[in-house]
């Protein structure tokens, strides 16, 4: 079908040069983006060393502390991402044009314009993706782990109390209003660009004021209406219907929601939205008059004069503004100042990622794959290493974790940016090539050709297919660890971080003297003799669980092993009440240590010792056993 | 595109090494401090104080002092575990100005290792006292088992009201 190949071909393409061009701009600019990325890096695990120190002290002291370092790092972003677009001739092509000289203003493109415009897409983006909610967690762990200071989040709880509300709704008030009314100082003063920076992390810091105490008020907004009586009228209207029916209908919409929500909302939300998100930002690095300019290449208008519908409406509203009298002159002047920034961040933002969808099914598709495969490749980078590192008790990870984000953040990271900067530029290029006057700087050997509707859909659906194919290819490779299993039969003595455990041979009894007491039981009872060695000063509480096929097993009288200080061994029997039918070679028990820490553990070793049993022992089981008192010894 | 616009931008792209440089100082800057913060990781007890063998410790009115570190055969009557050892400390307390709700937690250092004291179930005769008692003046013992093969790297009792103190210490 030529029309697929075409579409499969122009797919490969466009593939083909962004692969090519994000390459060869890392080449080429490897020594500043590497410094960019590791300045970026520093301000990043920097925020997070100091906000762990200040969080038992002042809590609120994080958020300034978030926001400065947020702003550090999107500086070193926003300045990757002028470098790349300036390293493949953007501004050049954009200075071509007949609007040349406004497209690129520097009131749109300094480095503090570029901060002002992207923040608050930036952190709207880094928020739904869960980076504010990870950043808060790595503080609360560190400074909890280091100074065993309260939880971070509960802290910051407006709900908490009156005073945590009071102060937050403070915060928020003078913030703003400081924000606004150093506006019209910044040009006057002495150090602009000082004041700016100034201005920029007051509004990041008011913005993550409402991410870490807003959402509980989201969360208890949401938690109230969902104990409304109107979702048991539903209940009951779908219940009814279901009468009607010859299906079970409520069941059908339960399976029908749990797939939307649970697999397809996170598989397009994560595979297609973010990589399209992330593009939108890039392109506010070229400001909102070069956005403009794309937008009118787009549409295919003349660019010298100002005649599209747009600037038409726009027009008619100034003049609407200016005629305006009383009441309504207020409301408007009331307006502009306190929503005037926001609308030209918000709808920079909307315009950008708007140009973007715009730019043709190939490139999109092929965007879309070259980022699930960074993606993809940095996730299993951060996997492969973990396991080549190995099961390490939780001093160990919280020590090493910058340096794994370091991995993350600066190469896979940095070269995420290239390519978002390098797709962006060929995105603003297909638009170029629509112009008589225009040269694009990033063309595709094979161009486009001109098609009819149908073939349009046929080129659609097959770039959609094929970029189905590797979303789903690369959501069914595992991304997440458990933990490092040590297997071993009985009598073998297995380390488990600090500690060492061994089993011998177990019991099978359908009634055990357990403290002075007969307990009786419709299944079986193991009975495990265990040996837990602390050789070493560092060690705590060792969890047991007998495993067997799907079932999972606690000890009958706790969930914990035989508990051994430093120095020290501990020999006692776990006894298990199990089902007849999961005594067979399948059966082990899996000791998970607490470590240092009960609550906190990263990748960490887990012995799984077998128990050599087989469904005979059911049939051979001893009527009765007595459990041996536990003993101790040091070693 | 104005001069001033491409100015940092050119400074940026001319300066490739330098930039390489600083992002490299910073990282190793960042690198280095959260490396001295986690040196005390996995410890059990970071002594904020450590006092001298023979010297006393202070807290507001209060005032401890390690006076002896011996071997003891029993605690109870009843020996330690195979391997082990009973090691106890006798400190002359002086708890009047100790507050009501203050109490102490007593450890036993040797290297590395920290362990909790034994449990007492024995009266003890005024001045003799196994805890703190705020107004109280005289000898606190407690007693601590510990593996034998770490008796010579006992090195003292670390005693916690506020936070940890290290009284140093050798077993006579």
């Amino acid at each position: 079908m030529p029309a697929v190949q075409n579409a499969v071909s122009e797919l490969g393409s466009e593939l083909r040069l962004l692969v090519g061009e994000t390459a060869s701009t890392l080449g080429r600019l490897w020594m500043p983006l590497l410094g960019l990325m590791l300045l970026g890096w520093s301000a990043n695990e920097g925020s997070i060393l100091l906000a762990a120190e200040i969080v038992p002290l002042w809590p609120w002291g994080v958020v300034l502390v978030l926001a400065i370092g947020m702003v550090a790092q999107l500086a070193t972003i926003l300045a990757l991402l002028r470098l790349v677009s300036g390293h493949l001739g953007v501004p050049g092509m954009l200075a071509t044009t007949s609007m040349g000289p406004d497209a690129e203003d520097q009131r749109d493109t300094g480095l503090l314009q570029l901060l002002t415009t992207s923040l608050l897409p930036f952190l709207a983006i880094y928020a739904a993706f869960g980076f504010v909610r990870d950043y808060a967690a790595r503080v609360t762990i560190l400074s909890g782990y280091r100074r065993g200071s309260p939880e971070l989040l509960g802290a910051l709880n407006p709900l908490q109390s009156p005073t945590t509300m009071t102060w937050m709704l403070v915060i928020l008030v003078i913030g703003y209003l400081f924000k606004k009314l150093i506006d019209p100082w910044v040009a006057r003063s002495k150090h602009p660009l000082l004041l700016g920076l100034v201005q920029v992390v007051v509004e990041a810091s008011l913005a993550f004021v409402v991410l870490l105490g807003g959402f509980r008020i989201y969360e208890a907004i949401d938690l109230w209406q969902s104990e409304r009586a109107f979702w048991g009228w539903i209940d009951q209207a779908a219940q009814w219907l279901g009468t009607l029916l010859p299906f079970d209908l409520p069941a059908a919409i339960a399976m029908a929601w749990a797939v939307l929500v649970r697999q397809v909302g996170p598989f397009l939300f994560d595979g297609v939205g973010r990589p399209l998100l992330w593009l939108a930002m890039a392109g506010l690095v070229f400001g909102p008059r070069a956005l403009s300019l794309a937008e009118l290449w787009q549409l295919g208008e003349p660019t010298g004069e100002i005649t599209t519908r747009r600037e038409r409406v726009l027009a008619k509203l100034r003049q609407d503004t200016e005629r305006a009298r009383g009441v309504r002159l207020i409301a408007l002047k009331t307006q502009r100042f306190f929503f005037g920034g926001v609308d030209a961040t918000i709808l920079g933002a909307w315009q950008s990622l708007r140009l973007v969808l715009r730019a043709g099914w190939p490139f999109l598709g092929a965007f879309v794959i070259a980022f699930t495969v960074v993606d993809f490749s940095a996730k299993q980078l951060d996997l492969w290493v973990t396991r080549l590192l190995g099961g390490q008790p939780i001093r160990f990870w919280i020590g090493v974790y910058p340096f794994l984000d370091l991995l993350h953040l600066v190469v896979m990271m940095g070269i995420t940016w290239v390519l978002l900067a390098v797709a962006y530029a060929r995105a603003l290029s297909i638009f170029a090539a629509s112009t008589a006057d225009v040269e694009p700087v990033l063309v595709t050997r094979r161009p486009a050709l001109t098609a009819s509707l149908r073939a349009v859909g046929t080129k659609a659906s097959t770039v959609a297919v094929i970029t189905g194919l590797v979303l789903v290819a690369a959501s069914a490779v595992p991304t997440k660890l458990g933990d490092e299993v040590k297997s071993a039969q009985v009598l073998t003595s297995v380390g488990i971080n600090d500690q060492r455990v061994l089993i011998d041979k177990p019991r099978v009894a359908k009634s055990v003297q357990l403290f002075g007491k007969s307990l009786t039981t419709a299944g079986v009872f193991v009975v495990v003799p265990a040996v837990v060695h602390t050789p070493g000063p560092v060690g705590g509480l060792v969890q047991a669980q007998l495993i067997s096929g799907q079932n999972t097993y606690l000890p009958v009288d706790s969930a914990l092993a035989p508990t051994a200080s430093p120095g020290f061994v501990v020999l006692a029997e776990i006894v298990f009440e199990v089902d007849p039918a999961d005594v067979n070679a399948d059966a082990r028990v899996r000791f998970t240590p607490y470590g240092e820490n009960a609550v906190l553990h990263g990748y960490q070793e887990v012995a799984e010792l077998w128990l050599g049993l087989s469904p005979d022992r059911v049939d051979d089981a001893l009527a009765t056993t007595e459990i041996a008192a536990s003993q101790r010894m040091a070693k | 595109m104005t001069d001033h616009n491409l100015s940092w931008l050119q400074r940026l792209s001319a300066s490739g090494v330098r930039v390489l440089l600083i992002g490299l100082l910073a990282a190793l800057l960042t690198s280095g401090a959260w490396l001295y913060l986690a040196r005390n990781d996995g410890k059990r007890f970071v002594p904020a104080t450590v006092v001298a063998a023979g010297q006393t410790y202070r807290l507001g009115t209060a005032s401890f002092g390690l006076d002896r570190l011996y071997v003891t055969e029993t605690v109870d009557g009843w020996p330690p575990v195979n391997q082990a050892t009973y090691v106890a400390a006798e400190l002359r307390a002086d708890l009047t100005g100790l507050a009501v709700d203050q109490s102490c937690l007593f450890f036993l250092q040797a290297g590395e290792y920290s362990f909790a004291s034994v449990p007492s179930y024995a009266s003890l005769e005024p001045p003799l006292s196994d805890r703190c008692e705020s107004g109280a003046t005289g000898t606190i013992r407690v007693s601590f088992e510990v593996p034998s093969r770490l008796l010579d790297k006992v090195d003292g009792l670390i005693l916690i009201i506020d936070e940890p103190v290290l009284m140093a210490g050798r077993i006579s």
